[in-house]
C-alpha cells in the first residue's frame, strides 16, 4: 500500500515556524521554511538535523514557499546558505520580490539592534534568492520527471499561494495561509475540484466563525471620521507589510468618497518599498483594484502622504500610520507620547499586541504609562481595537475542503485544542480521515494506488456501442417503467487482452494484441459429429435444421451458406453430409473455443431433436 | 594584398554558388498556399448570383454575407431559397458548406408553405450524409422548419423519429442537437411519444458527456415550460447534478430545480436520514442556497438571483438565509448587528471603548455546531460577502424581491443592507440604497440603524446622496430623535454639498408629510422659538432656514396644531415661500387674523386664456392698426399668464407665440412696398428683414417645441409655417437677386406634407391653403418665380386665421429646460491653460423634448463663436416620463490666453438641422447663423472662464 508521509518540523499543532516535510512517491518535498518569532535561540529555526546532519541537497527534491511572512520563509537563507541546500526553491513572483525585503529587515533588527552573531548576512539573502524559481498562478511546473507543482490563489497577503503537488498517481494540496473572504485589496482563495489524496490546511481560526467584514470596517471608518471631525488626531500603529496596505486603501477610498480634506500620513521606509511592489503586482489583487487600475492604481494613494517627524506637532486633525505595530519602540511610540494626553485624540490598534508592550497596556485600560527614563504619560486619548485578520475561519476551511474534495485532510498551523474540534467536524461532515501530527511526528497516510492502464480506443468504442444498442430505439411500447437501470449507468464488461510492455500496461482487443505482439493466431476448434436418421435429400434436412435453429435462436443469427452448410452467429459452422452407408445423415458441428457456450447449446438442441 | 583578398573572396563566392547549384534541391513538399481574400464582403449588399459557384472558398464568404443581410424580403427570399436548395443537392460540396446552407435555410424560412418542400429535402440529406456535423445541423434545421407557422404535427413527428433514431450515437454534437429537438417538439399531451421522449431525456441527464447532460437538462426545462409534468426523478437527478464537475451542467440543473419546484411546490420530499418530510419548494430553495457557495462565479450569480425569484417559501427557511452563527474559540459570539441591537435596547450609549465588548459569551457544544452549510443557512449573507460584485448585486436583488413579500424578512435584512452601504464598489452601494428604498414600506428604522444610513449622506457621489434622499422621503421613522438626527444630517449635507439643495428640499417635504406629529415636537427647536423671548428674525435667504420651513410647513398640513406655534414672521415667510417655491410649500388653512394679506383667490386662468384668444379671433374686420394693438396686448397678457399659472404655461406660451406670429405677419404685410425692398429706406428694409427672420424663427419654434397637441392645432401650426415659408419665398424672389430654388422646393415639400397630413387626419384646409393647392396643381413646372407670383396675391387676400380654441390646454407640452448648475451668479473662475480644456459641471433638467438625441449643449464664447456639443447618451437619464436630467461635464477651451476672465454662455438647445429644415438651411437667408435650425430651451448661464498662457519650462 503506498503512503504519503508528512512530518511537520514546525507548525505541527502550533502557530509559527511553518516547515513541513512531505514524502510521497519517493520524492521529498519541504513546504515552507519559516522561523519562530517568539524565540531567540536555536528553537527559532526548524531542526534540519532531523533530515540529516549536513547539506540537504540530496535529501530534498524541492522547497516550496507559500508566502512572504517570516513564519513561512524566515529560515530560508539559514537553510540554503548555512545548512546547505542548492536544489530548487519555488515561490510566486510577489513573494520573491517581497521576501528579501522582509528578511533584510529582520536581519537588521536581529544583528544591529539585538547584536546577535551567527546570523545570516545580506549577501546570503541575495544568494538564497538566486536559487528561487518563480511560479505563476495556475501554471504547472515540472520539477523533474515525476514531480509537478501548480499554484492557486490564496488571498491572505499579496502573492500568497496554495500549491498542488503531484507525484505520479499521488497528489496533495498545501494551502499555506489563506483567506476565503475577500478584503479591500485581495480576493478570496480559490481552488478547483482537484480531488487530491491529501489536503494540508492551516487552521489558525479552527474554532471561530467570523462576522461580516463590512461591519468592522464601517466601525473603523466611522471612528476615524468622528475623531477627525471633532479636530482630534488619530494614530494607527501598524507593521510595514500586509494589513497596512489594506487599511491605507480603506482610508484612501473613504477619504475620496467622503470628500475629506484632513491629511493622512504614512511613514516612509519599509512600507514605501512594499507599496512599490504592491503597485506592480496589480494582477494579484481583488476585482475592484484590478478593474480600476487603468484609471488609477489604487496603491497610488491620493490622500495619503509621507510623514515627517516635524508634522507631529502640527495643529489640527490628522491621521498617521506609524510603525511598529505594538507601540513598543520607534516612531509610533514617539507620536503616542505626544498625543496621549489630549482626550480628543485616538489610537487604533489594528492587531494583536504582545504582553509587556505599551500597546498591550493601553488596550487593558492603563491610564498612565511609565517609561524607562522615569517619565510617564497620562493616557487620555481614546483607545480602540480593531482586528483585521486574513485567515480563513472554520467555515472557510470547511468550504475549501468541500471545493477541492480531498481524500484525507491534515491540519497544521493552529493550536492543538482548536484543531481537535475542526478535525472532528471534518471527519463527521465529509466522512474522510483527518490528521494533526505534532512537530517531529510523522503521519502516515495510506493512499489507494491506482494502476494506469491504457485501453485501446477502438475496443472501448466497440464495447460501448455493443452495450447501448438495447432500448429506446424506436418509440416502441416497450419501456416498462423503471425496471432496469438506464444503460449508460450500468457497469459493462470489457473483453480484451492485458499487455504489459515497456513499464506500461495496455488493454487491447484480441486482434490488436496479435498485431502488437507479432503472434500468429491459432484457432482451437471443437468438432462434433452427430448421426441423425433422416431420409430424403440433404436440402430438406438443411432447411428443417434452419427453421429449427431460427426458432430457437432468432432468425438473424442463423444463415444458410450453401445447401449443405449453415452458419450460426458467423462463427459456428454446421455441415450436413450424406452418409453413404447408412440411410441417416451426419451433421458436423464445429465451433471455436471462444464460442464454447453457443456450440454446446447448439449441440444440445440438435441432439434433442435429431438423435437416432 | 587587397587583390589577393578579393580573389579569395571571389573564389569563396563562386564556391558557394556551386554548392548551391550542386546541392540536392529538396523537393518542394509544401508550398506556401496564399489564399487571396476575395474582395471585402460588403454585408449590406448581397446578390444571389454570388451563390452560383461550386468553389467552397468563394461560397463560404457569400453564405456568411447572406447571413448578415438577413432578413430578406419577398422575391429575393424565394430566389435565395432556390439557390440554397441547389447547393443542398450538390453532394460534392464539403460538409461545412452544407452545414451553413442548412443553418441558413432554417433562418430564412418562416412560413409553413415554404417549409414543406425544403423539409423533405433536408430529411433526404440526413440519409445521404456521412458527416456528423451535417447530421447534427440537419436535426437542428429540421426542428426549426417543422416549427414554421402554422406548425405541422406530421413534420414534427418525423423530426422526433429522426432525432430518436440518432440518440444512440457516440458523437456528442448529434446527441445534443437531438435532445434539443425532441425537447422543443415534445407534444404537450401525454402519450407514447411524450413518454418515450421523457425517458430519453431523463436517461441522458446522466450521460458521460457534460455537454449532453447540459442539453438534457435544458431540454427538460423546455418540456416543462410546455406544461408537461416532470416526474419526481427529474428533480432528484437535478439535485444530484448540482455537485457535477462541470459548471454548465450545474447551471442548467439549477434552473430546472427552480422550475420544478414552482410547478409543484407543495409536494413533500423526504429528508434523508429521517422520517420527516419537507415541502418541495423549501427543499429546492435550500438546494439553491447551497449553490451560493459554488466554486464558479457564474453559477453563484445565477443561484443568488434565482433565490429572489422563488416564492412561497416557508418563513423558517427564508429567515435562515440571513442567519450566520458566529463563534470564537468555541464560544458563541454575538454579531455586530446583535450587539448594536442589545446596546440600544439596554439604553446604554457606546462608551467609546469597545475593546473586548465583542468578547465571546456562552460556550458552544462541539456537537451542536454545524459549520458546513445545510439548508438555506446564511445563503444571502454569503452572497453579500462574495468576492465578485456580480454576485453581490444579484444577492441584493434577491433580498429585495424576497423582502417585498415579507415584512419580517425585510426588517431582518435591514442590517445587512446597511452594511452594504460600505461596499467598495459604488454600483453596489447604490444598489443597496435602491433596494432599501424599495422595501421602505415594510421597515421601521431604529435610531442606530438610521445613524449608519445617514452617514452615507457624506458620500461624494451625487447618485448615492440623491437616492438616499428619496429613501428618506419614503421611509417611516419611529421616534422624534430619529427625525431630529435625520434633519440635522440633511442640513449638514446641504452645507457640504450645496448642489443638493433641490433634492434635499424634496426630501424634507416628504419627511414633513410623513411625520407630522414628530415634527410638531421639534418645531420650537428647529425654528428657535422661545416661550417668552423674541428671537432674531432669520433671513429667508438662509438655505437651512428654508429647509426647516419646508419641513415644518409640510407637517403643518396634517397637524394643524403646529400653526399656533409659529411666530408672526414665520407666517410672513410662509407667504413668501408660497410665492417662490409653490411646488414645495402646501396651502395652509390659516386663521382669519393670521391670514397673509395677499389672499389666494381662485383665479380663473383658463377662462382668461379662452377670452384672450376669443378677442383675437373676433376682430377680423378691425383696422390693421387696431389689430396690431390687440395682438400686442394679448401677447403680453398671455406671457404674463404663463408666468402665473404653471399648469397652463405651455398652452399660454403656445397661444402667445401664435399671436406674436400674427402680429409679425400683419406688420410685414402692412409695410408699404414690402415687395420692392430696394425702394425702402435702409432702416425700413432692415426692420422688414428682421421681422421675416423673427417670423421664421417663431414658426419654427411653434412647429417643434410643442408636443401633445390636437390634430387641429397641429394643422394650424403647419399652416402657419407654410404661410411663413410662402411669405419668405415671395420676399426673397422679389427682394434679392440670388436663386430661390431651394426655398421653393422647401415650400413645396412642406405644402405637400401638410396636404398629406390633412387628408390623413381628415381635416379641411382653410381658404388660403385650398387656394394654394388649387393653384399649384395647375402649375406645370414649379419654378420659384411662378410660384411666388401665385402666392403673392393669396397672401394678401387671406389674412392669417386666428388660433382656434385649444381643446385641452392643460395637456399641451412645451419643451423646456432648467440649468441647476452652474449657478448663474456664481463667482468662481474656471482657469485653464490656453489650448487645453477645462470641464464645467452641468446639471440640468429637461422636460418634454420630442427626441433626446437632438439635445445639444451650446457654448457661446465671448468672441461670438458658438459650439454645439452632443451630450453623451448615458449622461442623460430619465427622471420621470418626459423629463430628463442631464448630468455632464462641458469641456470649454480657448486657443489663446485672455487678459481677464470672461463670461462663456452655456445653454441647452435642440438641434434640428438634420430634419426637414435641411434644405431650407442650405439656402437659408441667414446662412452663417445656426439660429434658424436650433431651438433655445433655456437662457444661457454665464460662466467665468480664464485661459492663461502656458507657463514655460514645465
Amino acid at each position: 500500500m503506498p503512503e504519503i508521509k508528512v512530518t511537520p518540523l514546525g507548525a505541527g499543532q502550533d502557530v509559527g515556524r511553518s516547515c513541513i516535510l512531505v514524502t510521497t512517491g519517493g520524492k521529498n518535498i519541504m513546504l515552507d521554511c519559516g522561523m519562530h518569532m517568539g524565540y531567540n535561540d536555536d528553537r527559532r529555526f526548524p531542526d534540519f538535523t532531523y533530515i540529516t546532519d549536513g547539506p540537504l541537497t540530496e535529501f530534498l527534491d524541492c522547497v516550496i514557499i507559500s508566502h512572504f511572512h517570516l513564519d513561512h520563509c524566515g529560515a530560508l537563507p539559514y537553510m540554503t546558505e548555512m545548512v546547505g541546500y542548492s536544489g530548487p526553491i519555488y515561490m510566486t513572483q510577489p513573494t520573491k520580490a517581497l521576501c528579501p525585503v522582509l528578511l533584510e529587515d529582520m536581519r537588521k533588527v536581529a544583528v544591529e539592534r539585538k547584536g546577535e552573531t551567527n546570523f545570516f548576512t545580506s549577501s546570503m539573502i541575495k544568494d538564497c534568492m538566486k536559487k528561487v524559481i518563480t511560479v505563476s498562478l495556475h501554471e504547472t511546473v515540472q520539477v523533474d520527471g515525476d514531480l509537478e507543482i501548480k499554484a492557486y490563489y490564496a488571498g491572505h497577503v499579496l502573492g500568497a499561494a496554495m500549491f498542488h503537488i503531484r507525484v505520479g498517481q499521488q497528489s496533495l494540496v498545501y494551502t499555506g495561509d489563506y483567506n476565503m473572504t475577500p478584503d479591500r485589496h485581495l480576493g478570496a482563495a480559490w481552488i478547483d475540484k482537484c480531488r487530491p489524496d491529501l489536503l494540508i490546511s492551516e487552521s489558525t481560526y479552527a474554532t471561530t466563525i467570523r462576522d461580516s467584514k463590512r461591519c468592522r470596517e464601517r466601525d473603523f471608518l466611522k471612528k476615524v471620521h468622528d475623531c477627525v471631525e471633532r479636530g482630534g488626531k488619530v494614530l494607527i500603529p501598524v507593521f510595514a507589510l500586509g494589513r497596512v496596505q489594506e487599511l491605507c486603501i480603506l482610508l484612501d477610498t473613504y477619504w475620496d468618497r467622503m470628500n475629506l480634506k484632513v491629511p493622512v500620513y504614512f511613514t516612509m521606509g519599509l512600507a514605501e518599498t512594499a507599496n512599490k511592489y504592491y503597485r506592480m503586482f496589480i494582477t494579484w489583487t481583488n476585482q475592484k483594484i484590478r478593474q480600476t487600475f487603468v484609471h488609477r492604481n489604487m496603491f497610488d494613494f491620493k490622500h495619503i502622504k509621507p510623514f515627517d517627524k516635524s508634522y507631529m506637532d502640527n495643529p489640527g486633525p490628522m491621521v498617521v500610520f506609524a510603525t511598529p505595530g505594538m507601540l513598543h519602540a520607534g516612531l509610533s511610540l514617539a507620536i503616542f507620547k505626544k498625543w496621549a494626553p489630549n482626550q480628543n485624540n485616538m489610537v487604533i490598534m489594528p492587531g494583536y499586541c504582545v504582553q509587556g508592550t505599551v500597546g498591550h497596556k493601553i488596550l487593558n485600560g492603563a491610564k498612565k504609562i511609565d517609561f524607562e527614563n522615569r517619565t510617564s504619560v497620562e493616557v487620555n486619548l481614546s483607545v480602540e481595537y480593531m482586528s483585521f485578520s486574513a485567515h480563513a475561519d472554520a467555515k472557510g476551511i470547511m468550504q475549501l475542503v468541500r471545493h477541492c474534495e480531498p481524500k484525507n485532510v491534515l491540519l497544521v498551523h493552529g493550536e492543538n485544542a482548536k484543531m481537535d474540534f475542526l478535525r472532528q467536524k471534518i471527519m463527521q461532515e465529509f466522512n474522510i480521515n483527518c490528521y494533526k501530527p505534532g512537530n517531529g511526528e510523522t503521519a502516515h497516510i495510506s493512499v489507494s494506488s491506482n494502476m494506469e492502464v491504457e485501453v485501446s480506443l477502438s475496443l472501448l468504442k466497440h464495447t460501448m456501442a455493443a452495450s447501448s444498442t438495447s432500448p429506446a430505439l424506436p418509440p416502441a411500447p416497450t419501456t416498462s417503467g423503471k425496471a432496469e437501470e438506464p444503460p449508460t449507468k450500468k457497469q459493462k464488461i470489457l473483453h480484451g487482452v492485458l499487455i504489459m510492455k515497456n513499464n506500461s500496461m495496455k488493454i487491447l482487443g484480441v486482434n490488436e494484441a496479435w498485431g502488437e505482439l507479432g503472434i500468429v493466431s491459432h484457432q482451437l476448434r471443437f468438432t462434433e459429429r452427430i448421426e441423425v436418421e433422416h431420409i430424403g435429400p440433404v436440402q430438406a434436412l438443411t432447411s428443417s435444421l434452419h427453421t429449427l435453429l431460427s426458432q430457437k435462436l432468432g432468425a438473424t443469427q442463423v444463415q444458410v451458406v450453401s445447401e449443405y452448410q449453415l452458419s450460426v452467429a458467423d462463427s459456428v459452422v454446421i455441415n450436413i453430409q450424406d452418409d453413404n452407408d447408412d440411410p441417416g445423415k451426419n451433421i458436423l458441428l464445429s465451433w471455436t473455443h471462444q464460442d464454447e457456450a453457443l456450440g454446446s447449446k447448439l449441440l444440445e438442441i440438435i441432439k434433442a431433436n435429431f438423435k437416432k | 594584398m587587397a587583390a589577393l583578398l578579393k580573389k579569395r573572396a571571389l573564389a569563396e563566392y563562386c564556391q558557394t554558388q556551386t554548392i548551391v547549384e550542386d546541392g540536392p534541391k529538396p523537393a518542394p513538399t509544401k508550398r506556401l498556399h496564399l489564399v487571396r481574400r476575395s474582395k471585402t464582403v460588403d454585408h449590406s449588399e448581397f446578390s444571389t448570383s454570388s451563390l452560383d459557384t461550386t468553389d467552397p472558398q468563394q461560397l463560404l464568404p457569400a453564405l456568411v454575407s447572406l447571413h448578415s443581410s438577413l432578413p430578406l424580403t419577398g422575391d429575393s427570399q424565394i430566389e435565395v431559397v432556390q439557390e440554397l436548395m441547389k447547393l443542398l443537392l450538390n453532394d460534392t460540396l464539403p460538409p461545412f458548406i452544407t452545414t451553413k446552407v442548412l443553418a441558413l435555410l432554417a433562418n430564412i424560412i418562416t412560413s409553413h408553405a415554404q417549409a414543406q418542400p425544403v423539409f423533405e429535402e433536408v430529411m433526404r440529406v440526413a440519409q445521404r450524409t456521412k458527416s456528423k456535423k451535417v447530421l447534427a445541423q440537419v436535426i437542428h434545421s429540421a426542428c426549426a422548419l417543422s416549427q414554421c407557422i402554422p406548425p405541422d404535427p406530421k413534420l414534427q413527428d418525423q423530426v422526433i423519429q429522426l432525432a430518436l433514431s440518432h440518440i444512440t450515437t457516440t458523437k456528442f454534437i448529434i446527441l445534443v442537437r437531438s435532445l434539443e429537438a425532441v425537447g422543443t417538439l415534445c407534444p404537450g399531451e401525454t402519450g407514447r411519444v411524450q413518454s418515450s421522449i421523457m425517458n430519453t431525456l431523463i436517461e441522458h441527464t446522466s450521460h458521460q458527456d457534460n455537454r449532453v447532460r447540459t442539453a438534457a437538462f435544458n431540454a427538460l426545462m423546455v418540456v416543462q415550460e410546455k406544461g408537461v409534468k416532470l416526474p419526481a426523478e427529474v428533480y432528484d437527478s437535478a439535485c444530484k447534478a448540482l455537485s457535477d464537475d462541470y459548471q454548465c451542467v450545474r447551471a442548467a440543473a439549477l434552473f430546472l430545480i427552480k422550475v420544478a419546484a414552482e410547478s409543484d411546490p407543495e409536494r413533500l420530499v423526504p429528508i434523508p436520514d429521517s422520517d420527516l418530510h419537507m415541502r418541495l419548494v423549501d427543499h429546492a430553495f435550500s438546494q439553491i442556497c447551497n449553490v451560493v457557495n459554488d466554486i464558479n462565479v457564474r453559477v453563484r450569480t445565477q443561484a443568488a438571483s434565482l433565490l429572489g425569484s422563488m416564492s412561497g417559501i416557508s418563513e423558517k427557511f427564508l429567515q435562515q438565509t440571513l442567519d450566520k452563527k458566529l463563534m470564537s474559540n468555541m464560544r458563541r459570539k454575538p454579531s455586530a448587528h446583535e450587539r448594536a441591537l442589545a446596546m440600544l435596547s439596554s439604553g446604554e450609549w457606546s462608551s467609546g471603548k469597545r475593546w473586548a465588548d465583542d468578547a465571546p459569551k456562552e460556550h458552544v457544544e462541539a456537537d451542536s455546531v454545524s459549520i458546513i452549510n445545510t439548508g438555506s443557512c446564511g445563503a444571502n449573507v454569503h452572497g453579500l460577502e462574495d468576492e465578485f460584485l456580480e454576485v453581490r448585486n444579484a444577492a441584493l436583488d434577491a433580498i429585495c424581491s424576497l423582502a417585498l413579500n415579507n415584512a419580517q424578512f425585510a426588517n431582518q435584512s435591514l442590517d445587512f443592507l446597511v452594511d452594504m452601504f460600505n461596499d467598495e464598489i459604488e454600483e453596489v452601494r447604490l444598489k443597496a440604497i435602491q433596494v432599501l428604498q424599495q422595501i421602505a414600506g415594510h421597515i421601521i428604522l431604529r435610531a442606530d440603524q438610521l445613524e449608519e444610513i445617514l452617514h452615507a449622506l457624506k458620500d461624494a457621489s451625487l447618485d448615492i446622496r440623491e437616492s438616499l434622499h428619496t429613501f428618506l422621503g419614503t421611509t417611516v421613522l419611529s421616534t422624534i430623535s430619529s427625525v431630529k438626527i435625520c434633519v440635522s444630517s440633511l442640513l449638514d449635507n446641504l452645507r457640504r454639498y450645496p448642489q443638493d439643495r433641490r433634492s434635499i428640499h424634496r426630501c424634507l417635504r416628504h419627511v414633513g408629510q410623513n411625520h407630522p406629529i414628530h415634527v410638531q415636537a421639534l418645531v420650537s427647536q428647529l425654528l428657535a422659538v422661545h416661550p417668552y423671548f423674541d428671537g432674531v428674525e432669520p433671513s429667508v435667504q438662509d438655505g437651512e432656514y428654508i429647509c426647516k420651513l419646508i419641513l415644518v410647513l409640510n407637517a403643518a398640513v396634517q397637524c394643524p396644531t403646529i400653526l399656533p406655534l409659529l411666530e408672526q414672521h414665520t407666517i410672513r415667510h410662509y407667504a413668501y415661500l408660497r410665492d417662490t417655491i409653490p411646488q414645495l410649500v402646501p396651502v395652509l388653512k390659516l386663521g382669519e387674523d393670521r391670514q397673509p394679506s395677499r389672499e389666494v383667490v381662485s383665479t380663473n386662468t383658463l377662462r382668461f386664456l379662452r377670452e384672450s384668444m376669443q378677442r383675437v379671433s373676433s376682430m377680423d374686420q378691425s383696422s390693421t392698426k387696431m389689430r396690431m394693438t390687440i395682438y400686442q396686448t394679448v401677447h403680453s397678457d398671455l406671457v404674463k399668464l404663463a408666468d402665473i399659472d404653471p399648469a397652463l404655461s405651455p398652452a399660454a406660451h403656445f397661444a402667445a407665440l401664435y399671436t406674436q406670429c400674427m402680429l409679425l405677419f400683419t406688420k410685414i404685410l402692412s409695410t408699404r412696398n414690402w415687395l420692392t425692398p430696394s425702394s425702402l429706406s435702409l432702416q425700413q428694409s432692415g426692420a422688414l428683414k428682421s421681422n421675416v427672420d423673427q417670423l421664421l424663427k417663431h414658426t419654427f419654434r411653434l412647429r417643434h417645441a410643442f408636443t401633445n397637441l390636437s390634430p387641429a392645432e397641429e394643422a394650424s401650426i403647419r399652416n402657419l409655417r407654410v404661410r411663413t415659408l410662402a411669405l419668405q419665398l415671395v420676399y426673397v424672389v422679389h427682394g434679392s437677386t440670388g436663386s430661390a430654388l431651394g426655398l421653393c422646393d422647401n415650400f413645396l415639400e412642406h405644402t405637400e406634407a401638410l396636404h398629406r397630413y390633412l387628408t390623413d387626419e381628415k381635416l379641411s384646409a382653410d381658404s388660403f391653403l385650398e387656394a394654394v393647392f388649387a393653384e399649384l396643381s395647375q402649375l406645370e413646372e414649379p419654378r420659384p418665380g411662378a410660384v411666388a407670383r401665385i402666392l403673392q396675391p393669396l397672401l394678401l387676400t387671406y389674412p392669417v386665421p386666428a388660433l382656434g380654441p385649444i381643446t385641452n390646454p392643460a395637456q399641451v407640452h412645451m419643451c423646456s429646460a432648467e440649468i441647476i448648475e452652474p449657478q448663474p451668479d456664481s463667482e468662481t473662475i474656471h482657469k485653464l491653460s490656453a489650448g487645453l480644456v477645462v470641464g464645467v459641471h452641468l446639471d440640468s433638467e429637461i422636460s418634454h423634448i420630442p427626441d433626446p438625441s437632438t439635445l445639444r449643449i451650446r457654448v457661446a464664447y465671448p468672441d461670438h463663436s458658438t459650439h454645439l456639443i452632443v451630450p453623451p447618451r448615458n449622461h442623460l437619464r430619465l427622471v420621470s416620463p418626459g423629463t430628463y436630467r442631464l448630468l455632464t461635464t462641458v469641456l470649454i477651451s480657448a486657443q489663446v490666453s485672455w487678459s481677464e476672465a470672461c463670461h462663456v454662455g452655456l445653454s441647452l438647445v435642440l438641434d434640428l438641422s438634420d430634419q426637414e429644415v435641411l434644405s431650407a438651411r442650405r439656402h437659408s437667408v441667414a446662412k452663417a447663423d445656426d439660429s434658424a435650425t436650433i431651438i433655445q430651451l433655456v437662457k444661457p448661464v454665464k460662466v467665468l472662464v480664464w485661459p492663461k498662457s502656458i507657463r514655460k519650462g514645465i
